[in-house]
C-alpha cells in the first residue's frame, strides 16, 4: 500500500489532469477518509478553479450570443401576444371597417426568433407555437419564431430533428436546413443536417413533403412519399427507399448504422456521449461500419462491439478516449 | 449585493453579464467536462434570468440566484448523461459528482466574488511562487511543461504548486 506522503503531488496531478487512474483511486480513498481531507481537497481545488484565467471565451462574444437569443425577442414576444388578443376582441368591430379604411400597419416588420440549442450528450423535445412537436438530437439547434403569423410556418434546423407537424393545409410548414428547404403539410419526418457531415438527409415517415434547394421555387422541388429518403450532397438531390427504423432509431434512443464511415460514427458517438475521442494512428477513411446500439450501453461496451468487426485499440487517458487502427 | 433593480434595462443587464460571466463559466467547469457545455449552461442561466427579471422580488441576491441556476443546470446535465449511458464509469466522474455534492451547501470562492481579490493576493506569496503560479494558472501550462521550462523534476513542481496554492488558500481565508 503506497504511503500518502505524496498526497500533495497527487492532488496537483488530479487538478492538472495528469493523474493516472491509480492516482485518482488513491486520491478518492484519501478524500473519503475524513471530512478534514474532503475539505482540504475541495478548498484547494476551489483556489485552483478560481484562478483559471485562460481558455474562457471573451464575454463580449458570449454577450452577443445572448443578445441574439433573447433580449431582442423577449420584449417583443409579449407585445405580439397582446396585439393578437386585442385583435381577436376587436375583430367584429374592425371587420366591417376593413374594406372602407386601410388597416393601420402593425409594426411587426422585424421577425423575432427563439432558439433551442441542445448540447452534446443530450436530446430535447420542443413544442412550437402551432402545436408541432420537434425532438432534437445531440448537438442540434432549432430556430423558430415566437408565433407563426405568416402564410408559411418556417423554422431553421442545424443538426438532427424529428418533426411531428400539426396539420394545416393553409399554412405549409417549412424546415430550412442548410441549403435545403423541406416543405410539409402535416406529417412526420426526420431531417439530419449536421454541418460536419456534408450532406442533408430527409426521411419521410407519414404524410407528404416537398424538398427544394433554398432560393429555388417550391414548385420545382422533389416530392417524397412515405418510406422514401432524400439525400442532398455535392449540390445534388437523390431519392432512395428508406429504412425507417434505421433513420429514426435515435428517437427511441438507440442507433443504427449502415455503411456509415468510421469518422462519422465517431463524431456521432462524441455528440451522443459528450466525450472527446481522438483518432490516432491509422487511416480510417476507407472503413465503414454497420451495426446497432441500444444506447443504454456505455461507451466502453460500444467500443468493444466495434472492436469485433473493426481492428481498433482504444484507451482512455485523462478524460479523452484515444483510438488506434491496428492493421495498416 | 446586486438585486433586480440593477438589471432593469439591457444596458444594466449587459454590465451585470460582463461582470459575472467568466466566473460563472469557471464555476460550471467544476462539474462538467467541456468548455462549450459550461458556456452553454451559463448562457441558459442568463437567458432565464432575463426572462424572469420582472418576477424576481427586490432584495433577492441575483448572484446567488445565478449560481444556483448554473449549479442546477450542471446537475441536470450530469443526471442526463448518467441516465442515457454511463460513458465515464471512471473515478474521474465520481470525483466530479462528489464535488457537486459538496457544493450543494458550500459556497465557492467564485460565488463569493473573491476571484479578483485572490488574484491580488498572489503578489503576497513567497518568492518561489510567482513564477509557477503565473505559468500554471495564467498561462495554462501543465506541470510537465513547467518542469521542463524551469529545468526541475516534475515532482518538485507539483509539490511547489501545491504549497503555493495552499498558502493562497490560507491568505484568502485570513483576508475574509
Amino acid at each position: 500500500m503506497r504511503e500518502l506522503d505524496n498526497i500533495e503531488s497527487l492532488i496537483i496531478r488530479s487538478l492538472d489532469q495528469t493523474a493516472s487512474e491509480g492516482d485518482l483511486m488513491a486520491l478518492n480513498n484519501w478524500v473519503n477518509k475524513s471530512a478534514e481531507n474532503k475539505n482540504e481537497y475541495f478548498r484547494i481545488k476551489d483556489v485552483w478553479d478560481t484562478t483559471s484565467t485562460f481558455a474562457i471565451e471573451d464575454p463580449q462574444d458570449a454577450w452577443k450570443a445572448f443578445e441574439k437569443q433573447t433580449y431582442k425577442t423577449g420584449n417583443f414576444r409579449k407585445l405580439g401576444v397582446e396585439l393578437m388578443k386585442v385583435a381577436a376582441v376587436a375583430a367584429v368591430v374592425f371587420m366591417a371597417s376593413y374594406f372602407l379604411f386601410n388597416m393601420p400597419k402593425v409594426n411587426r416588420s422585424e421577425v423575432k426568433y427563439a432558439k433551442v440549442s441542445v448540447p452534446n450528450g443530450a436530446t430535447s423535445t420542443v413544442e412550437l407555437p402551432d402545436g408541432t412537436i420537434v425532438k432534437l438530437n445531440a448537438g442540434s439547434e432549432l430556430k423558430y419564431p415566437s408565433f407563426f403569423d405568416k402564410d408559411i410556418r418556417q423554422v431553421e434546423l442545424t443538426g438532427e430533428g424529428y418533426f411531428e407537424v400539426q396539420h394545416n393545409t393553409a399554412h405549409p410548414f417549412v424546415v430550412a436546413a442548410g441549403d435545403i428547404e423541406v416543405r410539409v403539410l402535416g406529417t412526420e419526418f426526420n431531417v439530419m443536417a449536421y454541418p460536419e457531415f456534408n450532406r442533408i438527409e430527409t426521411t419521410l415517415i407519414n404524410g407528404k413533403v416537398m424538398l427544394n434547394k433554398k432560393g429555388l421555387d417550391a414548385e420545382n422541388g422533389v416530392v417524397l412519399m412515405p418510406g422514401q429518403k432524400a439525400v442532398y450532397a455535392d449540390g445534388k438531390l437523390t431519392v432512395n427507399r428508406a429504412n425507417i427504423d434505421i433513420e429514426t432509431d435515435w428517437v427511441q434512443n438507440s442507433f443504427y448504422f449502415q455503411n456509415t464511415s468510421f469518422n462519422e460514427l465517431i463524431t456521432r458517438l462524441e455528440k451522443w456521449y459528450d466525450v472527446d475521442i481522438v483518432m490516432e494512428e491509422g487511416d480510417f477513411n476507407d472503413i465503414t461500419f454497420t451495426g446497432k446500439f441500444r444506447n443504454k450501453e456505455t461507451i466502453w461496451q460500444v467500443l468493444e462491439a466495434i472492436k469485433m468487426t473493426t481492428p481498433i485499440a482504444y484507451n482512455a487517458k485523462e478524460s479523452k478516449i484515444y483510438i488506434t487502427l491496428l492493421n495498416k | 449585493m446586486s438585486d433586480v433593480n440593477e438589471i432593469r434595462n439591457s444596458k444594466q443587464f449587459e454590465s451585470f453579464f460582463m461582470a459575472h460571466h467568466n466566473d460563472l463559466v469557471r464555476y460550471a467547469l467544476k462539474f462538467v467536462q467541456r468548455n462549450d457545455v459550461a458556456s452553454d449552461i451559463v448562457q441558459e442561466a442568463f437567458v432565464k434570468l432575463w426572462e424572469q427579471r420582472k418576477r424576481i422580488l427586490a432584495n433577492v441576491s441575483l448572484r446567488a440566484y445565478l449560481y444556483k441556476m448554473v449549479y442546477n443546470l450542471a446537475l441536470n446535465h450530469i443526471e442526463q448523461l448518467k441516465i442515457r449511458a454511463k460513458h465515464h464509469e471512471s473515478i474521474y466522474v465520481e470525483l466530479r459528482e462528489h464535488e457537486l455534492d459538496y457544493y450543494r451547501d458550500e459556497k465557492s470562492l467564485l460565488q463569493m466574488e473573491r476571484s479578483a481579490s485572490i488574484a491580488k493576493l498572489i503578489k503576497e506569496l513567497p518568492k518561489g511562487c510567482n513564477e509557477v503560479i503565473e505559468l500554471s494558472r495564467f498561462q495554462g501550462l501543465k506541470t510537465k511543461e513547467i518542469a521542463k521550462k524551469l529545468d526541475v523534476p516534475v515532482r518538485t513542481i507539483e509539490t511547489r504548486i501545491y504549497r503555493c496554492i495552499s498558502k493562497l488558500k490560507e491568505l484568502a481565508g485570513v483576508a475574509l
